[in-house]
């Protein structure tokens, strides 16, 4: 898009657009890599990489690098010939030998964007290029590349004279994760140009020598390149580690203010080991820092892990304040805070819940009260019953109403009774009904049954089950679909004798939401009665049609044409239990052979673990096809367990 | 029934591919591979409020439950972040108050009309602003001045509407601000005047639902901050194009700070302000 002015150059970028890629267009998308604007050699770049990758289109790419004083052409077919692929690579290799070794350094970090293997021996070579700049590229591709023999030279280039080169080949290692042994890595750590990378690379090593000096390098000047070398390393804290980076933390000066830098540092590495620092420590101070680091999702399991770790007081500091530290942090930090918070929650933390639910953040109020409902503690009643009366909340404040039952039955119900007797709302009709003495519950559904709201009546049908069949008999002739929904789902709950004239009825609805808790309930009641209508119910769509198959097979009168008739419908997820349920016969093996070419993904990975269950050696021979044929790489590897685990038979 | 505390079921590979395609096909949403634990954790009290005891569980109910709607609705919510405050991005608003305004206001002097809009506007913290900033100017007293606010969560605009905010809301509000524009209800907490509400007016909307996208009418400005980052490229483009369509030629789109419309070819021209660049649809289009 262009900068008001700059249309010229935006006419030119359609113009290549509309042009596409073929072979006419190829002078012209050459040409653009010439072009002054970087957003058109971009987009001809891209064009390029898509055409078919003959031998001249690769030397004519390579005659653009070889272009002095085009630096942006240069760079575009460089650009270009890195998503060319494997095609590109001999003339690229070639090139390596070229006279001018700014060529040759194109070479070299193309092969490396390339990745080939086959690249490795020349650009092995290329590290004793007269040229610093060509053998820091060829360092650099070597580790993007990786092997054994790029990894042996990376480690031979450790000794090179040139500091540049050993900071390259300790990236070069790093990103291999093929950390060099300990005593070629120690002079590294030393020096100041290559400090920063030795650390890291020490992280890697899986060792209590390599671990102790990790620990002492945080009483050095190098302290933050030994805090990243500790994130480097993927293992957690082991007991014995953790004693000992916490003895060592003692000596660190500032450690606190320290670590909150570094919490918030840009770099992941670094995050991760204050991480590993503040749980040593048990610094629940800097809780509200551990969370932020969380913040990008990266490593929210490793924070979230922290603040469990840290505890009590841990969730103390994130709720403290006014308004609550908790406030103040991103979205991810929230969450993983809110998740720790939500496990620590005591008794003495419910003032600071109340404050937190009352800061004006929604979901903040509906985390406060999650908490709340687990404290254990009366005085988390008052908070929760007042939250009853926002719309936003009263679901979560219900549901921690129930859960808070359990400590304090009484003050709950009483909460609940005072919020329906000032305006009945349905989740709270359904916590009274859970947690009220029966008569008292009975009372108020039979209130509730006849309020104008439908809401309110479905929730009094949904709750009546176990206290009225009159309740259910007259919700399921209800006018509203969400009332006679929420009774045929109830209806599972009734004694069989009772349920099935109601059940009769609630599967002759001609809504599909109150068909399908219907056929829901005759499987949990075990009404073979209904069997004929249930299958009639297979042809409907996928709700009704999955409900009804799920409780035929319950029943235990699914049929092989039934399973067959379900194994076609449209709808995947009804395929899927069909192949499901039939596992256990000879004709489930067979409908999964067929499923294995279904247009659905899902469906195919069902169909092989159908056969990983219940099909012989043979069916690996279809399997194997599907496999070979299988484009997608998720499928492949789920296909692939089941695969391995028929192989086993 | 209660879940244990540790009792978070795992997100398989499987039901986060399945979740990531239905929650595509809603509304766009792209969710990156390396999110899975985030989605899983985000998604984790849904789970236990319904009694589901796996994902696969939840991807059949946001299918086939008759509250799906509501759910899937549930679900974005909760997966993307709707982080919001009164005058955030301070620097960008500073812009449209001072820059932007006025030009709005020369080109409309005639018809004395203002319209504004706050896609995916969360809890309503952005269009009141809006409106802040536009009274804060004096430039368009006694002028027909509306901004629409619409989200895609039904939860979030009954928060809109009720325009009151505690301390999280406010966090960057000025104690001048406040005594301006909001109304003291409780401690702590505040309502936006009836003066600033009044004018703000807010609607349900999938950015991607083309049909209701028609019953906006054409907009001066539309604010649309963080919310193109989540989805996919297809959907960011389809979202884009219409916010084209609903623009008035010469009316300005403000993204978020970290948002761009540079991996993409559109007509809008960029306009470089003091402290901000925005997106404009040329007088001419």
């Amino acid at each position: 898009m262009p900068l008001e002015g700059d249309e010229a150059a935006e006419a030119r970028y359609q113009q290549l657009l509309a042009a596409g890629m073929g072979e006419d267009a190829l002078e012209g998308l050459v040409a653009a890599l010439y072009d002054v604007s970087w957003r058109v050699r971009k987009l001809a770049a891209e064009l390029l990489a898509r055409v078919d990758a003959t031998p001249a289109l690769v030397d004519r790419l390579i005659h653009v690098l070889g272009d002095r004083g085009q630096t942006g052409a240069r760079n575009a077919a460089a650009m270009a010939l890195a998503q060319l692929g494997p095609p590109a690579v001999p003339s690229l290799l070639t090139l390596l030998q070229h006279p001018d070794p700014d060529q040759r350094k194109f070479a070299a970090d193309i092969l490396g964007e390339l990745r080939q293997p086959d690249a490795v021996g020349e650009l092995i070579g290329r590290l004793e290029d007269p040229d610093p700049n060509v053998c820091v590229a060829a360092a650099e591709a070597l580790g993007r590349i990786g092997g054994v023999a790029a990894g042996r030279a990376l480690e031979r280039l450790l000794d090179s004279k040139e500091p540049l080169l050993r900071l390259c080949a300790l990236e070069g290692l790093g990103q291999l994760s093929r950390p060099p042994p300990l005593p070629s890595l120690l002079p590294h750590l030393e020096a100041p140009e290559t400090a920063r990378s030795a650390w890291r690379l020490l992280g890697q090593i899986a060792h209590p020598t390599a671990f102790a000096l990790l620990c002492r390098g945080l009483l050095t000047p190098a302290r933050d390149a030994a805090l990243a070398g500790l994130g480097a390393r993927e293992v957690g804290l082991a007991a014995d580690g953790e004693g000992e980076l916490k003895v060592t933390l003692r000596h660190v000066e500032q450690a606190e203010g320290w670590l909150t830098q570094a919490l918030a540092s840009e770099e992941r590495a670094l995050r991760h080991g204050a991480l590993q620092a503040v749980q040593a420590a048990a610094l629940s101070s800097l809780a509200v820092g551990v969370a932020g680091a969380a913040e990008g999702g990266e490593l929210a399991e490793a924070a979230l892990k922290v603040l469990i770790r840290l505890g009590l007081p841990g969730a103390n500091a994130l709720l403290a304040g006014d308004p609550p530290a908790l406030t103040s942090l991103g979205r991810e930090a929230r969450s993983v805070a809110g998740e720790a918070v939500l496990r620590a929650a005591e008794p003495v933390l419910v003032p600071a819940l109340a404050a937190l639910a009352a800061a004006g953040d929604f979901e903040l109020a509906e985390l406060a009260a999650r908490a709340l409902g687990r404290s254990r503690s009366e005085a988390a009643v008052a908070p929760l019953a007042e939250m009853l009366d926002d719309d936003l909340l009263a679901a979560s404040a219900a549901r921690a109403l129930v859960t808070l039952a359990v400590t304090v039955p009484a003050q709950c119900t009483q909460a609940l009774l005072q919020s329906l007797e000032r305006r009945p709302r349905p989740h709270a009709l359904r916590a009274y009904a859970q947690v009220a003495p029966p008569a008292e519950a009975l009372a108020m559904l039979r209130r509730c049954a006849h309020e104008a709201d439908e809401r309110v009546r479905a929730a009094a049908a949904e709750a009546s089950a176990t206290l009225g069949v009159e309740l259910l008999s007259t919700a399921l002739a209800d006018e509203s679909a969400l009332v006679r929904r929420a009774a045929a789902r109830a209806l599972a709950r009734l004694a069989p004798a009772d349920a099935l004239p109601l059940l009769r009825r609630a599967l002759a609805d001609d809504e599909p939401a109150v068909l399908t808790s219907a056929a829901v309930a005759a499987g949990e009641l075990g009404a073979k009665e209904v069997t004929a209508t249930l299958e009639a119910l297979l042809a409907s769509s996928g709700a009704v049609a999955l409900a009804a198959l799920q409780s035929l097979f319950q029943l235990g009168v699914l049929s092989i044409g039934l399973l067959q008739s379900a194994a076609r419908h449209a709808d995947a997820e009804v395929v899927k239990a069909a192949l499901t349920f039939a596992a256990g016969s000879a004709e489930g093996v067979k409908l999964a052979v067929e499923r294995l070419q279904h247009p659905r993904w899902d469906v195919r990975v069902a169909a092989a673990r159908t056969l990983a269950v219940s099909g012989g050696r043979e069916t690996l021979i279809p399997l194997h096809a599907a496999l070979e044929r299988e484009t997608d790489a998720l499928t492949r590897e789920l296909m692939m367990v089941s695969a391995a685990r028929l192989a086993e038979r | 029934m209660p879940f244990e505390e540790d009792a978070r079921p795992l997100l398989t590979a499987e039901e986060f591919r399945l979740l990531k395609e239905l929650l595509l096909d809603a509304c766009g949403l792209q969710l990156r591979e390396d999110l899975k634990y985030v989605v899983e954790r985000r998604l984790w009290p849904r789970l236990e409020a319904l009694s589901l005891r796996d994902y696969s569980g939840y991807y059949r109910y946001l299918r086939f439950d008759a509250r799906a709607r509501e759910e899937v609705e549930l679900a974005i919510e909760l997966l993307v972040p709707h982080e919001t405050y009164f005058f955030r991005e301070p620097t960008q608003l500073g812009s449209f108050e001072r820059e932007l305004l006025p030009r709005l206001c020369q080109q409309n002097a005639s018809s004395r009309k203002l319209r504004l809009w706050s896609a995916g506007c969360s809890s309503g913290e952005e269009p009141y602003t809006l409106s802040m900033l536009i009274a804060e100017t004096g430039l368009f007293d006694g002028w027909d001045v509306q901004i629409h606010g619409t989200d895609i969560s039904r939860r979030m605009l009954t928060a809109a509407r009720a325009a009151e905010y505690g301390s999280s809301a406010l966090r960057t509000t000025t104690p001048a601000q406040l005594a301006r524009h909001f109304d003291p209800i409780s401690a702590g907490r505040f309502r936006v005047k009836a003066g600033l509400k009044n004018r703000v007016s807010f609607g349900h909307l999938n950015l991607l639902d083309e049909a209701g996208l028609k019953l906006l009418p054409r907009m001066d400005a539309i604010f649309c901050r963080n919310v193109l980052i989540y989805l996919e490229p297809a959907a960011r483009r389809k979202v884009v194009h219409s916010f084209w369509e609903q623009l008035v030629a010469g009316g300005y789109l403000l993204l978020g700070h970290s948002e761009s419309l540079l991996t993409f070819s559109t007509d809008f021209a960029l306009v470089q302000l003091t402290g901000d660049l925005v997106y404009r649809r040329p007088a001419g289009a």
